[in-house]
């Protein structure tokens, strides 16, 4: 055997003789400074084109807050929508800005949720910036050409505008750009080329757009890759890509929500689907595609747009594609870019651009293709002239691109949206339904910037959702509170108005607030209130009352045993505006039993071991519990139409006039009590919060044998002299006192401990009683005097509000505010004079022929919203305001409550017989 | 969610995730073309400089000891520089008289450099043996040819070019199974080999923790004997040999050529497969608990080594995984995005499945054998059961650690490689 008889291809070495390997990979080092370079100018420029002014600059779009509203719903409750999941969409943008607000700290740690996700945007733009200029430097294997590429990507207006939305399009673009990179620059990498199929994968998932990238990326890995790994390349990224597909498809499947019941594709069209499907939304989007070729397809508009907003990126792109291939025809790196741009041309010509920020994906094979050319013009004619082609497209972009776009880094268009979410988180009680605009969605349902409103829904969601327009709305507009509308929704609704509940609603509304801006912003409210969730308050509200407080033969009591004619007056009237007789009657017959004297009148208090004391007529009496007894038994006569009613306020209302009332200068004046301790020789105690003009129009009514109107008419006239009494100047605040001592002959007042003619005393509960009087006496006869007086005075506490967003329980008179045990008195006598200043205004606006709006949020409405809905428990039909132990707190929550809510009203004529009315409530 | 749900969501993500790192270390050398040619073979020869003992151990392997020795001698290099050792049990009688014919037919063709060893102390196996031609050996590196073997005639070129160029001490040639369509499971034996030897040893020997194959194995003598030469009481004496190489930090390097590796057969049928799959598995589970790879100095090479060695529990547990997940499928109802978690394992199975396809397509291709398309379509009729046979050999080989059964259960060979119809010049020699 021959030892020495190598193969003929074979060569011998002598042991010591080294092998050369060739180098792998070499890099040439000397452009690595100028590489470095042009990167991080394609990087700044990305960073400063989309970061500045990106929160105010494009408008906050629909679809930005439907991503993220999926995210919140993602979040919060593991489920891919807060709505029916409808798989009209692939759910990766959700699963990424979800990850994205947790790193982050939240969905407002940048303001507004949308802000979050542009911010998000920035860095996935960034990202695809490094992906594009890295396969833009591969395929024109210049440096120039990447530059541009770059460029070009972050500064065209249709690149800018439009990458900065958190739409589910941009999501794409970022995986799309990742999986070129991979394609492009695996430096022979079997790997790359599966984390290429796995972007374009995650691609598909978060826009299934993306599939039609399919067909071309296959035939490009097919040509990128190395004969020997070919096979395995190709079906590598088969399966990764596939089965990444495959998931949104198996969910449904899992799901049962594949297919529509019975195969039955029209039903989706034709509303009557019994479930969602994946074939059914695809079938249904298929159906309301248009291709370019039909009249109405929204392709024409849109491209043109775009030409109208960056026409030579457009023309040059294109132009430079063709080039390309031209002129490059035998090379695979000019081939990748014709056939990935090719394969969106087909499919925005088949129909499927449906909004103007699909651009982008456009933009990107623009940029890399007008690159290609460049790069080759630089390799052709030497870097000179690839330097002078780089300043000078940079000049001309900056001047362009920047110079004539300027809207897209200096102007603001997304504060109306903005001055929308205060408004309503300020005026609109958190339980009302509210319809409106997708962008506010997660800012609304969080609690940025106010409290949550858990029942603010999507537009589109009330006219397509059967969970909401079926479920929660019953099918009815009536039952939606508010419309937050832009113009593009009541462009829409007039368009598609699905079940037409918005539309409808809009027809049925009052505008209540507008607000101008690049979209112009409504808010309607739906013509009637919510029903369920008004009379709920009140029901659940005096039925704990009712159970905790009044015991079973009407005494209305604390833990202490302590009773007063005041919280049985109170209870009395919330009886009788809840309809409930019965307890109306015991309340009176223990009142009567227990507290009334034989002048009629009434002891204030009973005192835990209360006996019957009728002949005590030297106890202390109060005026106002003994006005409001007689209120209440007036009205139970016009409630219930018992004339015994009307009988004990007749004995009530004589008691007052002998007992509780002194005359001076023939003018008749309430004292403070019937007690002889409320006059002493010349000079008597005055209580105004006794003063009740609504119920003096009332008695008037009833009690023809004395002057009411004329102790109404003092009454004002006190009213008004005492809220600026004392100053000489009249710079007061207009904050009368509860209590004062007048002189009774010459009428000159003094504070209870004070001197006549200075200023008298705090603004305190008991005038904070008599304000709400005055208000009352508005709500109920219109009257002139309650108006002028509010509109007069009424001012400082509503300021007081907007100011400091709470109300002190006593003030002194020149506006201090004083501490005090917490009440709701005050809240209730703001919120009420607030709503009527509201009125008011508007008013005179009208007059004016002005739009009726006002200046700025309801105080009204926030007050209500923030503490008598905002600080409302409620549990298994009872609920109570602040602190269950405290009676007042829920006689004064309950009134202030049913004020605003219309409940307090003397139209019991329009109510139901009474046995139904009982029973339906 | 239920302890079950999640049991069964942590053993998806498990099993997950370890099929694909076994996928990753099947294309670890496809992925990067560069370091797949590092990987091959040299294309141009030294001069020889190292010496070679050739090892045949053999045990009633009458019917192809003279082929093997043939085959030996028909290695070029310089004849000097070469010593073969047929090594015996004295009790076999029947392989005894082959050789001593062989030996006596040499003599007459002037060749003097073939010797028979036999020996007749225990324990009677393979590392034995080898131990005894150790210390006969009188060559600068030795190594090991099994009785079927087809070693490639550059092979000592080969490997004396490598440990020049590298300053290896140990170099592990590719071997290849051939006979891919001698019985249901071959297809899939075959491809086994493919993988591991063109691709995942590389990974290993890169890694610095390596198991190294029963053959075609060089190791420099001076190594062997600063070891203590094999583990006579080991039942896969290759790879402790190759974790004590590892421990020693020796630079092992591993070359895999199409044309170049050493051709063998698939066992016979499923009990003999069974049988072998049982003692490299019962071997490794050995080598898992003798523990010297706790030694390895870092935490990636131990990992692999306990991955590595413990396959064969992973492999069990897949097995008994597998009826319990065919009756899940059909009675357990879970919410979709856990039932989407617990299909992950099976794309896995799917892409492995596929991915063993492409390895057939490339395998027959490199190796110019006539293609037979009923291979490859069987492949992902028979991939399961295959994996279900290796789960049994897993237990059956727990089992018999467990009940103390460590008798070696010897590979029938018939020399079924050498009758493959192809069209390769290698082949054409075998099968004249």
């Amino acid at each position: 055997m021959s030892v020495q008889e190598f193969p003929r291809t074979t060569t011998v070495l002598n042991p010591a003789q080294p092998v050369i390997k060739p180098a792998a990979g070499a890099v040439s080092t000397s452009i690595f400074g100028v590489e470095t370079i042009s990167l991080a100018l394609v990087l700044c420029v990305a960073l400063v084109s989309h970061a500045f002014n990106m929160f105010n600059y494009p408008l906050y779009r629909q679809d930005e807050g439907i991503v993220g509203q999926q995210a919140w719903s993602f979040l919060q409750d593991r489920v891919l929508s807060p709505y029916t999941y409808t798989y009209e969409h692939p759910p990766m943008a959700t699963f990424m800005l979800s990850v994205w607000t947790i790193l982050t700290g939240g969905f407002h740690t940048f303001g507004p949720s949308i802000n979050s996700g542009r911010v998000l945007m920035l860095v996935m733009h960034l990202a695809s910036s490094f992906f594009v200029y890295r396969v833009a430097r591969q395929l024109s294997g210049s440096i120039v050409g990447a530059l541009i590429t770059g460029l070009l990507f972050s500064l065209s207006p249709l690149a800018v505008n439009f990458q900065r939305l958190v739409v589910v399009d941009n999501f794409m673009v970022f995986w799309l750009s990742m999986s070129l990179y991979f394609l492009v620059c695996n430096r022979g990498r079997l790997f790359s080329f599966f984390l290429a199929s796995m972007a374009l994968g995650l691609a598909v998932l978060s826009r299934e757009t993306a599939l039609i990238f399919v067909p071309a990326f296959m035939i490009i890995v097919l040509r990128f890759s190395h004969p020997l790994q070919r096979l395995y390349a190709i079906w590598g990224a088969a399966i990764i890509g596939g089965v990444l597909t495959l998931q949104f498809l198996l969910y449904s499947v899992f799901k049962s929500e594949l297919f529509p019941d019975a195969f039955n594709f029209w039903g989706e069209l034709n509303g009557t689907a019994t479930h969602v499907s994946l074939f059914g939304t695809l079938w249904q989007n298929y159906k309301d595609t248009k291709p370019s070729w039909e009249v109405n397809s929204s392709f024409g508009f849109i491209w043109n747009f775009w030409l109208g907003v960056d026409g030579i990126l457009i023309a040059a792109g294109v132009a430079c594609m063709a080039l390309n291939l031209v002129f490059g025809f035998r090379k695979k790196e000019n081939w990748l870019v014709p056939l990935m741009a090719g394969s969106y041309g087909i499919y925005m010509v088949l129909g499927g651009i449906q909004a103007d920020y699909q651009v982008v994906p456009f933009v990107l094979f623009l940029a890399l293709a007008i690159g290609q050319t460049v790069g080759w013009a630089s390799r052709t004619l030497g870097a000179t002239f690839g330097f002078v082609i780089a300043i000078a497209i940079v000049a001309l972009s900056a001047f362009f691109y920047v110079g004539q776009n300027q809207a897209i880094y200096n102007s603001d268009v997304n504060n109306t949206d903005q001055q929308v979410l205060l408004w309503m988180k300020g005026n609109i009680p958190t339980d009302r339904i509210i319809v409106g605009t997708d962008a506010l969605w997660v800012d609304m349902h969080s609690n940025y910037n106010g409290p949550a409103y858990k029942l603010y829904h999507s537009h589109y969601k009330a006219d397509q959702d059967p969970d909401i327009y079926a479920k929660l709305l019953d099918g009815k507009f009536k039952n939606i509170d508010y419309l937050v509308t832009t113009t593009e929704i009541r462009k829409q609704v007039e368009q598609a108005p699905g079940r037409g509940l918005v539309r409808d609603g809009l027809k049925e509304s009052s505008l209540v607030r507008q607000f101008d801006g690049k979209e112009d912003v409504q808010i309607n409210k739906i013509n009637n209130l919510h029903p369920l969730m008004e009379t709920n308050v009140l029901k659940d509200g005096f039925n704990f009352f009712r159970n905790k407080y009044i015991a079973q033969d009407g005494k209305v009591s604390d833990a202490t045993g302590k009773a007063s004619a005041d919280w049985q007056a109170n209870a009395m009237l919330m009886a009788l505006w809840s309809d409930e007789q019965k307890t109306f009657d015991n309340l009176w017959f223990w009142t009567a039993y227990n507290l009334q004297m034989d002048n009629s009148l009434f002891k204030s208090d009973s005192g835990p071991a209360s006996a019957r004391t009728r002949s005590n007529t030297d106890s202390y009496t109060n005026t106002r519990s003994d006005i409001d007894l007689a209120m209440a038994l007036v009205l139970g006569n016009r409630r219930w139409k018992d004339t015994s009613y009307l009988t004990e306020a007749k004995y009530i209302l004589k008691g007052i006039w002998d007992n509780e009332i002194i005359v001076v200068n023939k003018k008749p004046y309430l004292k403070a009590t019937a007690s002889p301790t409320a006059q002493v020789d010349n000079q008597v105690l005055i209580n105004l919060g006794a003063f009740s003009p609504q119920a003096f129009r009332l008695f008037a009514e009833v009690d023809k044998d004395h002057d009411w109107m004329a102790l109404y008419n003092s009454g004002y006239e006190l009213l008004n002299k005492a809220a600026w009494y004392g100053r000489g100047d009249y710079k007061g605040l207009g904050l009368p006192p509860g209590l004062m001592v007048m002189n009774t002959e010459t009428e000159e007042l003094r504070g209870v401990e004070g001197t006549f003619g200075a200023r008298l005393g705090d603004f305190d509960e008991e005038a904070e009683q008599a304000l709400w009087r005055v208000s009352l006496d508005y709500r109920w006869f219109r009257s002139p005097q309650a108006k002028q007086y509010i509109s007069d005075t009424g001012w400082f506490l509503v300021k007081y509000w907007q100011r400091w967003k709470s109300l002190a329980p006593q003030y002194t008179s020149n506006g201090v505010p004083l501490g005090g045990s917490p009440t709701l008195s005050n809240y209730a006598v703001v919120s009420a004079q607030a709503g009527i200043l509201d009125e008011i205004e508007l008013a005179k606006k009208r007059a004016k022929g002005e739009p009726a709006e006002l200046g700025g949020a309801s105080v009204e409405t926030e007050i209500v919203a923030r503490v008598f809905m905002g600080e409302f428990y409620r549990d298994k039909g009872q609920g109570y305001w602040v602190n269950q132990d405290d009676i007042d707190l829920q006689q004064w929550g309950w009134m202030g409550t049913a004020l605003h809510l219309n409940s307090l009203n003397l139209n019991f004529e329009s109510l139901p017989a009474r046995p139904e009315f009982a029973q339906g409530r | 969610m239920d302890i079950f749900l999640a049991a069964l969501i942590v053993l998806s993500l498990f099993l997950a995730l370890q099929a694909g790192y076994t996928l990753y270390l099947m294309l670890y050398t496809w992925n990067d073309q560069n370091l797949a040619e590092e990987y091959q073979s040299p294309k141009v020869y030294r001069d020889p400089h190292y010496s070679f003992t050739v090892f045949l151990p053999a045990k009633s392997e009458e019917e192809v000891i003279q082929g093997t020795i043939q085959r030996a001698l028909e290695i070029d290099y310089p004849q000097d520089m070469v010593e073969i050792f047929v090594i015996l049990q004295e009790v076999d009688k029947g392989t005894i008289e082959q050789v001593e014919i062989k030996l006596a037919e040499l003599e007459g063709r002037g060749i003097h450099n073939v010797r028979m060893l036999t020996f007749n102390d225990p324990p009677f196996n393979k590392p034995h043996g080898l131990n005894v031609g150790l210390r006969q050996a009188t060559k600068d590196v030795v190594c090991i040819f099994d009785a079927e073997d087809q070693p490639h005639k550059d092979i000592f070129n080969i490997v004396n070019t490598t440990m020049l160029n590298t300053g290896a001490t140990v170099v592990q040639s590719g071997v290849q199974l051939m006979n891919y369509q001698s019985s249901w499971f071959s297809a899939l034996n075959v491809l086994e080999y493919y993988f591991w030897f063109k691709s995942r040893l590389h990974f290993q020997a890169k890694a610095g923790m390596i198991p190294l194959g029963g053959n075609t194995i060089f190791t420099t003598r001076a190594l062997m004997e600063r070891i203590g030469g094999w583990g006579d009481d080991m039942l896969t004496e290759d790879a402790d040999l190759g974790i004590r190489c590892s421990l020693e930090g020796e630079k092992i390097k591993v070359i895999y050529s199409d044309e170049h590796v050493t051709k063998e057969e698939t066992p016979l049928n499923v009990t003999q497969f069974v049988k072998q799959r049982t003692r490299w598995n019962q071997g490794f589970l050995e080598i898992l608990l003798k523990g010297d790879w706790r030694r390895l100095p870092t935490f990636y090479q131990r990992f692999l080594a306990v991955y590595t060695l413990g396959f064969t529990f992973f492999q069990a547990l897949t097995g008994l995984y597998f009826p319990l997940s065919i009756y899940l499928m059909f009675t357990y109802r879970v919410d979709p995005v856990a039932a989407l978690i617990l299909a992950l394992p099976f794309y896995l199975v799917v892409a492995s499945t596929i991915f063993h396809m492409v390895g057939l397509v490339y395998f027959i291709r490199s190796h110019n054998l006539k293609k037979k398309r009923r291979a490859l379509y069987l492949i992902p009729i028979f991939y399961f059961p295959y994996q279900l046979l290796l789960s049994f050999a897993a237990v059956r080989a727990v089992y018999r650690h467990l009940t103390n059964q460590n008798n070696w259960e010897k590979t029938k060979h018939v020399g079924a490689h050498l009758q493959q119809a192809t069209n390769t010049p290698a082949s054409q020699q075998a099968s004249n």
